[in-house]
């Protein structure tokens, strides 16, 4: 754990050194005690091992994603039909698909579908559901049992059939899948935010600020959002999983990603026709799949370990 | 957190997975069919043209004539014991056999017949196509169709057709002679026991209608006073076994005696299983690549001209057309009248000529479309395409899904998909491929292929005319060849690859299951060792 110095700190200019800044018993000023807690908060998440399996396993979705052409070792569109089916070899590390498209290259530039369903649907989903599970929790009355009740419409579906209504309607694609998705997603968080919201308009800094004349937008923006905040990055996390097995099903059921381009759910569909002779058509963005969505939900459930006071 | 990873693991492991419904051997008097019987809307033979519905009316009904499915152009007796064209070829009079009783123990009887050609003429369903082409309407059909006594039936012909293409009709599935006391006894409405005849059947083939739940199974008993014989097989079962994988798994088991409609991947393994038999059967029908003739692009010649470069064929038919259909550059199927005697290479795979051609037609830059496979089915044919053509500078976006309809509306760019038809002679293929009377898009003629892309060439329409009325068979050879010239020269809208085959994969024990081109394999003679 020696090293941690981050780069670009001005605080390396301490003759303390970073750690001790860091480990000081009495911060003296703001900046100090936010490094101190995310400094502990870091610590706390090493504890966790298997949280640190699954970041460095996101970490790497992302690195593979970003450097996709690098990693490839083929273009992922070109057809070779004299290799079809071919097992893994060192020319093929994963082997060759049924059109003879080379299944590591696939992988690895599926990881960018992959990312950009799963970053977009929480950039859509959690300030819609931050907004208004927030409002509703603050404001009550009249608009908490509207904005709930709309929430409970979409809560009484199952997530994925109500995704795949939704993609079916607005027909195949991914820009599609995405809204289908992030139209599924947003409930949970809108409720969990509400629940956070209800603790917290009733404490004394609320009344403060009351009282000092600040409007509603501006008492939920800024004092109700920043509370309700840790709980939502959790639960956004914790729903990648699902976020990126209701994203592959769409994919299988041809109603994500449109061929050519590779998509891990529309490969699993494709393969299972080779799945007895050629395994690996399957196997391969299968694991993928599965290990992605196991690494989210370790990080997950680490990262709540960590911003939960209660578990702390 | 246990609960978040056990959620993960169920949820990815039931993506991969399907699971095999595991079945007992079948009994040596049982023959189980797996197939697809999920796309059977009804039992009324005048309103059916699918394939598995055809194979299981086949087999409840019988036809006045049937045809041999290794020699297709002999005609064979089977409710009409002889039957005689007119010499001026207008009619045409058949005499049907004494012994033969429908299921509900009423005797067949002329009357029956005339009533089931007149029945499916007036309900002008999909059943009817084949009748209409020869002229007869809801009007006439009751004055030229009729029994002169209870054995005798003449059919007068409004028009002058070849008689042979009446008699290949009367053998097709959609004129199993119906029963008519029972079916009329269940009429509502007027509707000529339509509703009834939906999930009933009221034949006088070898097997009876036990149950029928739809995307389920199919359950036909045999009759023991069936005038032909009492079939070896007491029962057939047709499972409905959609996965392609979970029926090679059932075939391998000795759970499903024959397997249709397997996928190319199973079918490569399955002909390497020496329990096994893989059946080629050839169809009247064509995979090809078609261009929307209404596209501004599409419809300059080089442009279509261009398309017949851009599929690599020989690379498909080594892969997943190695068992669905084999190269075939001709609209006459191999083996009919006008045929050439082999595969004739008329355009060759090169994505460079492509590109000078569109370069020439003025898209030095290529072009892009949208590239409408006709089902799931054909996505392997169109991914293939969509990398070729790329190659030749064509952007094809390939548009997943059933796209048959949009095809039939005229609301496509570039399609893929696959013709069949039960009508064993050129003319069927003819009026697919080379046959417009009305191009306009009131005229709603999608019974046409050509006329779904939108191509009007006279010409061919009038050839395909000539060799409807055309009786000498030297003469329509001739027309037939003539017409396959005319239509490659003019780069066509439907660019033919491959003439269709459907595989059939027959357990060893099985003897006597063959199946027949125009879908009306018969199950009376199947045994098994």
């Amino acid at each position: 754990m020696s090293g941690m110095a981050g780069p670009g700190s001005d605080s390396l200019e301490r003759p303390q050194g970073l750690r001790a800044w860091l480990d000081a018993e009495e911060p003296t000023s703001l900046r100090q005690a936010r490094a101190q807690r995310a400094w502990r908060g870091w610590q706390a998440f090493l504890g966790h091992r298997l949280g640190v399996v699954g970041l460095v396993l996101v970490v790497g979705l992302v690195l593979v994603a970003l450097f996709a052409p690098w990693l490839a070792t083929y273009d992922p569109l070109i057809q070779v039909m004299d290799e079809r089916l071919q097992p893994p070899s060192a020319a093929h590390w994963l082997g060759t698909d049924h059109l003879g498209r080379d299944i590591y290259s696939r992988i690895v530039w599926g990881a960018r579908t992959t990312l950009r369903i799963a970053v977009l649907v929480a950039v859509i989903v959690a300030p819609i559901g931050l907004a208004i599970g927030a409002t509703a929790g603050y404001l009550g009355g009249i608009a908490d049992e509207v904005l709930m009740r709309v929430t409970d419409i979409f809560l009484a579906f199952p997530g994925l059939i109500l995704a795949l209504g939704f993609a079916a309607a607005l027909g195949p694609g991914i820009n599609n899948a995405i809204i289908a998705i992030a139209l599924t997603a947003w409930p949970p968080i809108a409720r969990l935010a509400r629940a956070e919201a209800l603790t917290i308009r009733s404490s004394d800094y609320i009344a403060a600020v009351r009282l000092q004349g600040a409007s509603r937008t501006r008492l939920i923006a800024r004092h109700v959002v920043p509370m309700c905040l840790p709980s939502v990055v959790v639960r956004v996390t914790l729903n990648m999983a699902g976020v990126i097995l209701t994203a592959a099903g769409l994919g299988f059921l041809g109603l994500g990603a449109q061929p050519p381009w590779p998509e891990w759910g529309a490969m699993v569909a494709v393969g299972r026709q080779f799945m007895f002779d050629s395994p690996w058509v399957v196997a391969a963005p299968g694991i993928a799949i599965a290990v992605i969505s196991l690494a989210f939900n370790l990080f997950g459930d680490a990262l709540r370990d960590m911003l939960d006071p209660r578990s702390a | 957190m246990l609960r978040h990873i056990r959620n993960t693991i169920v949820g990815s492991t039931a993506l991969a997975l399907v699971s095999a419904a595991a079945l007992a051997a079948t009994p040596p008097d049982m023959l189980v069919i797996g197939t697809d019987v999920g796309a059977i809307p009804t039992l009324d033979p005048a309103a059916l043209n699918a394939r598995t519905v055809s194979e299981l009316v086949s087999n409840l009904y019988d036809n006045l004539l049937k045809l041999d499915p290794d020699n297709l152009q002999s005609v064979q007796p089977m409710l009409a014991e002889s039957w005689e064209v007119a010499p001026d070829n207008a009619s045409i009079t058949l005499k049907l056999r004494d012994d033969a009783t429908f299921s509900s123990g009423n005797p067949v009887t002329a009357e029956d017949a005339a009533w089931t050609i007149q029945r499916v003429i007036k309900l002008g369903q999909v059943g009817a196509t084949d009748l209409a082409q020869w002229g007869f309407t809801a009007d006439n059909v009751d004055q030229l169709v009729r029994a002169e006594d209870d054995q005798t039936l003449v059919i007068e012909l409004p028009e002058q057709v070849s008689t042979d293409l009446v008699l290949y009709s009367l053998a097709g599935s959609s004129l199993g002679i119906i029963d008519r006391q029972a079916a009329l006894e269940h009429e509502a409405d007027g509707d000529l026991g339509r509703d009834w005849l939906r999930a009933n059947a009221a034949g006088s083939g070898p097997f009876t209608l036990v149950e029928w739940r739809p995307d389920d199974i199919v359950v036909t008993e045999r009759r023991e006073d069936y005038w032909g014989g009492t079939p070896a097989m007491r029962r057939v079962i047709m499972r409905h076994v959609p996965e392609s994988g979970n029926l090679r798994l059932q075939l391998e088991a000795g759970d499903v005696d024959i397997g249709q409609y397997v996928g190319s991947g199973d079918l490569d393994a399955l002909a390497e299983n020496e329990d096994m038999e893989i059946q080629h059967t050839p169809g009247f029908g064509f995979y090809y690549i078609a261009l929307n003739q209404k596209d501004p692009d599409l419809s300059k010649p080089k442009v279509r001209e261009a398309f017949q470069h851009v599929l690599d064929w020989e690379a498909l038919s080594q892969s997943s057309m190695r068992f669905n259909g084999f190269p075939w550059q001709s609209i006459i199927p191999q083996g009919m009248a006008g045929a050439p005697e082999e595969f004739v290479e008329k355009f060759n795979y090169d994505p460079e000529r492509a590109k000078e051609l569109l370069a020439e037609a003025g898209y030095p830059d290529g072009l892009k479309k949208k590239l409408y496979p006709a089902s799931d089915g054909h996505l392997l044919n169109a991914e293939s395409l969509q990398a070729t053509a790329r190659l030749a500078g064509i952007e094809l976006e390939l548009v997943p899904g059933n796209h048959v309809p949009e095809f039939r509306a005229r609301d496509f760019e570039v399609y893929t998909g696959n013709s069949g038809g039960r009508l064993p002679d050129p003319f069927a293929t003819a009026t697919h491929y080379a046959f417009n009377p009305d191009n306009s898009d009131e005229a709603q003629l999608s019974g046409y292929y050509m006329w779904r892309t939108a191509w009007d060439v006279p010409e061919l329409t009038e050839l395909t005319n000539e060799s409807k009325r055309e009786s000498d068979p030297e003469k329509r050879a001739q027309i037939f060849r003539e017409m396959d010239e005319m239509y490659q020269e003019l780069d066509p809208s439907l660019i033919v690859f491959f003439q269709r085959v459907d595989p059939y994969v027959v357990r060893g024990e099985v003897e006597g299951y063959v199946g027949h081109p125009t879908w009306s394999t018969r199950w009376a003679d199947v045994t098994k060792n």
